[in-house]
């Protein structure tokens, strides 16, 4: 990730990532690494109630495309105790209407939605959570720092201009990030 | 009658039971059982013996309603309940749990969606009327002057209107569409008979803290509205940012598998040769 810093990124997707369905995050990656070479893109896995792709993601994606900025998932690595699943996703959707098979060579394990992401790129950057605003949905506009704590372990997030006061700063180390690709997030099952 | 909570609990419990899974994609959303509780008891006394419709009822309120009457858990409640909604999961969950508890003569649900006209027979109809529709975030509002109209329509001069919204002082949205909606209420034969602020929760995961506020109307002169169906410029950011109303009904697939775990979730492991002793 080198060469990214903080002020080439007004638009977010920020993600707590770790051990999930029976792997480890390294594990994962070595994966999606593969998948990537395989067929050019990759499946991300989530779920929660705060990304939907149809309601939050894909909307905030083109609203900032149409602004002429990029958006790009960072992750910030935790310890989690994710539990193992052998369930795998067999198809996808953009709109809920309108169901595909996942590509071959993809694998995408006990989620119920999936960002769809460039390469991976690895490197270590911190970012300042009090620098952004949630960008979409009721909370649109809550101080990031505020918003993501406790269940809440991913937002669209918008960075806003101005100094952030004394003492309010919430600095957060990422080690991963990858471009957000068109249709940036779907439906599995 | 004090409310006895645990038959309260005990009888929602059977409405939230029969509710089919909510569709987030179309902001069904439901409220919690403590909510219920306490919203289906409320709209209840303030449409005792009256004939009422819900414009939607994803959260199953109307059906509380009806089956805290017929347990006897409270002694009023509405004379009858319509319930008009686009998902026939919904449609068909009302209309089966009323007739395996027999209180089908106290509710029907039909299919209905709001971007179509109103059926004739239905227009002018009810003596109140319930609605919770999408908060209209992204649309000035739009969604719920869409309810609010077509539900105002359907109500006689008279009527109580209940309205359930987004309402945090916090978030100016919230309060924009607020004023949007008292204002147009009364300027469609409407005055505001009672507000309850930041009645219930959500409990939404990306705003934990948003409180929705029940506003409620009485009827009390000609609403002026016209009965078409809806342009399509009404219906853009109907459920959010980039989210349209583009979905006329929601089918419910055949099944014969209701009331009961999906087979597709579970196997099951017989006890091997031997495994008792």
């Amino acid at each position: 990730m080198t060469g990214i810093i903080v002020a080439d990124l007004p638009a977010i997707v920020f993600m707590k990532v770790g051990r999930h369905a029976g792997e480890d995050f390294a594990e994962i990656l070595d994966r999606k690494r593969a998948e990537f070479a395989r067929t050019g893109m990759i499946f991300w896995g989530y779920g929660g109630g705060t990304m939907h792709p149809i309601q939050r993601v894909q909307p905030f994606a083109r609203m900032k495309i149409e602004q002429g900025v990029g958006l790009t998932l960072l992750m910030e690595p935790i310890d989690s105790r994710h539990p193992p699943t052998e369930a795998v996703a067999k198809e996808y959707s953009r709109d809920g209407i309108n169901w595909q098979t996942v590509p071959e060579g993809i694998t995408v394990r006990g989620s119920r939605y999936a960002l769809v992401l460039d390469e991976i790129h690895a490197g270590d950057l911190d970012i300042d959570l009090a620098q952004y605003r949630v960008g979409i949905g009721p909370s649109a506009g809550r101080v990031a720092s505020e918003y993501v704590q406790g269940r809440v372990d991913k937002a669209c997030l918008e960075r806003v201009e101005g100094g952030v006061p004394a003492g309010e700063s919430k600095i957060i180390r990422v080690d991963h990030s990858a471009t957000l690709k068109e249709p940036y997030a779907v439906l599995l099952r | 009658m004090p409310l006895d909570l645990r038959l309260a609990l005990n009888a929602v419990s059977d409405i939230v039971t029969n509710r089919p899974l909510p569709l987030r994609e179309f902001d069904q959303i439901y409220m919690k059982v403590g909510d219920i509780v306490v919203h289906a008891e409320f709209v209840a006394r303030r449409f005792d013996k009256r004939n009422v419709v819900f414009v939607g009822d994803g959260d199953a309120i109307g059906l509380a309603m009806v089956h805290l009457m017929n347990e006897k858990v409270i002694d009023y409640g509405p004379s009858h309940v319509t319930v008009l909604d686009f998902d026939e999961r919904l449609v068909n969950s009302v209309n089966t749990f009323a007739a395996d508890y027999e209180c089908g003569d106290r509710i029907q649900a039909r299919p209905y969606n709001v971007v179509d006209a109103l059926p004739s027979d239905l227009v002018g109809a009810f003596q109140g009327f319930h609605i919770n529709p999408p908060w209209g975030q992204y649309n000035n509002g739009e969604s719920v002057a869409v309810f609010v109209e077509r539900a105002i329509r359907l109500t006689a001069q008279g009527g109580l209107g209940v309205v359930v919204i987004a309402d945090d002082p916090t978030l100016t949205w919230t309060q924009q569409v607020l004023q949007r909606t008292q204002s147009l209420g009364v300027s469609h034969g409407c005055v505001i008979d009672e507000m309850i602020p930041a009645y219930h929760s959500y409990h939404l995961d990306d705003a934990p803290g948003l409180r929705s506020c029940t506003l409620i109307f009485r009827k009390i002169a000609d609403d002026g509205l016209s009965n078409d169906r809806l342009p399509t410029t009404r219906l853009e950011n109907f459920y959010g940012r980039g989210n349209p109303l583009r979905i006329h009904y929601v089918r419910e697939l055949p099944n014969v598998s209701r009331g009961r775990a999906d087979d597709r979730t579970y196997r099951l492991e017989p006890l091997s040769e031997g495994g008792t002793r």
